[in-house]
């Protein structure tokens, strides 16, 4: 009899029905994200192509700090806004700033740098507003917000570290960070690689240390970093060699992950700190 | 990935009530649940790239829905649910279930017990998969659903496990 009953509570169960206003709803956010996805998109692959240009620098890392070396010659490297692009019209917003490095010895290098960073701006800015149009007209009462930003992480006598970010909100957010730090003294661009001795195991060195650091905070303070082996989460199991890092105002190697690579949205960007005494037998 | 994205809106167009009714049964209340709905919808279209297996886009989805609602139930803390904790409270009152009847017994039960009797009944997933929905290992969700079938009076013999 009681099975019966549990027939018929799933038959009731089985009506239940989302209302029109949802199904409008859930259509508008996949419409808005497949906008905001464009945008990130080509901001991606201005990193990319910068990725490039770095790996094939630092193949040849004697001719970076060959020009670096020359005497007499004073640093003072520095970075600042050179363009900005802001729109905000209460349902729309957009702030894209164009970051300008200076004083590096490589002119090359700071062309370079310079160039990616105009050219990443301009593909966000265009991006945005040929779907801004779009969206607008479709969707008057849509909200999305875009920022392409940077920020100055470390900035003492030997480093400078920014974090060049693109943040997109549509309901939710997501942050898309590309670190730079670079050593004053010598005017270059330091690389994860280039940190440690050649041919060491960096990459399983600072994921171990990483790992363990996961589990410990997911005991000790209720965080949920996905470490564990699941069918639908890939757990974290090792950094990318290149994976984003700056240097902090101690000189610590600061190893980081965008929201949602190794845990869910709700944490954020996290970051990781690395022991010097993690690193000390690998280190350059 | 793009691959995935289509996936999910195919996905989410034909499963939308089902979705719906889902969260419903974990916040209780119509706008809730089409906040956690929304909110699960972004969060997922966020997190495309971890779906590893498209088969299991219902599983990865609800997953997404339980999380969503649990914290959303913690941020509104409207709605009084019983201490999620034992049973066994529960053991002693199991008498002054016999009449009542089967719906309020459910909706009695801890979040916890009941959302198993949800998804195993009225979802159709496997014990397997709920143990993984549920971040839960397989030996208590079974434990847990013998005790709730006692507690609701269904014969296991009946009842397909």
């Amino acid at each position: 009899m009681r099975i019966h009953q549990l027939e018929e509570l799933k038959t009731a169960y089985e009506n239940i029905k989302a209302r029109k206003q949802l199904k409008e709803r859930i259509d508008k956010i996949m419409k808005r994200h497949s906008v905001m996805k464009g945008i990130v998109n080509a901001a991606a692959v201005a990193i990319v192509v910068f990725g490039v240009f770095v790996g094939a620098l630092n193949s040849v890392p004697a001719f970076a700090q060959g020009i670096a070396n020359i005497g007499g010659m004073e640093s003072v490297v520095s970075i600042l806004t050179f363009g900005r692009y802001q729109i905000n019209d209460g349902h729309f917003s957009a702030n894209i700033v164009t970051p300008h490095i200076e004083g590096l010895l490589d002119k090359a290098l700071q062309n370079k740098i310079n160039n990616d960073f105009e050219e990443s701006a301009d593909l966000v800015i265009a991006t945005f507003e040929k779907e801004y149009k779009e969206i607008k007209e479709q969707y008057p009462e849509a909200h999305m917000g875009v920022e392409y930003n940077y920020q100055v992480l470390t900035d003492n006598d030997d480093i400078l570290a920014i974090d060049v970010y693109l943040f997109n909100a549509v309901g939710s957010s997501s942050t898309k960070h590309k670190f730079y730090t670079i050593r004053k003294k010598t005017g270059e661009l330091v690389t994860l690689p280039s940190l440690f001795k050649e041919n060491a195991d960096y990459v399983g060195v600072l994921s171990e240390y990483i790992l363990s650091e996961m589990k410990r905070l997911n005991a000790a303070e209720e965080r949920m970093f996905w470490v564990e082996a699941g069918e639908y989460i890939e757990p974290f199991a090792k950094i990318k060699s290149e994976q984003n890092f700056y240097l902090n105002h101690d000189g610590d190697l600061v190893i980081s992950f965008d929201k949602y690579e190794v845990a869910p949205g709700a944490m954020g960007s996290p970051q990781f700190v690395i022991p010097e005494s993690i690193i000390k037998e690998i280190k350059r | 990935m793009k691959k995935n994205k289509q996936l999910f809106e195919t996905f989410i167009t034909q499963n939308l009530d089902s979705a719906y009714r889902f969260a419903y049964f974990y916040v209780k209340n119509q706008q809730y649940a089409e906040d956690v709905v929304s909110q699960s919808v972004i969060k997922a279209l966020s997190s495309l790239g971890q779906l590893r297996e498209p088969e299991f886009i219902k599983s990865w989805f609800y997953r997404i829905v339980i999380t969503t609602s649990l914290t959303y139930l913690n941020k509104n803390k409207k709605t009084v649910y019983m201490a999620p904790d034992d049973l066994d409270s529960f053991d002693n009152t199991v008498d002054a279930y016999e009449d009542i009847d089967l719906k309020e017994a459910i909706e009695k039960l801890p979040l916890k017990y009941r959302s198993i009797v949800i998804l195993r009944y009225f979802e159709g997933f496997s014990l397997k998969e709920i143990a993984m929905l549920l971040s839960e290992n397989l030996n208590t969700v079974k434990t847990r659903l013998y005790k709730v079938l006692k507690i609701l009076k269904l014969e296991m013999d009946v009842v397909d496990l």
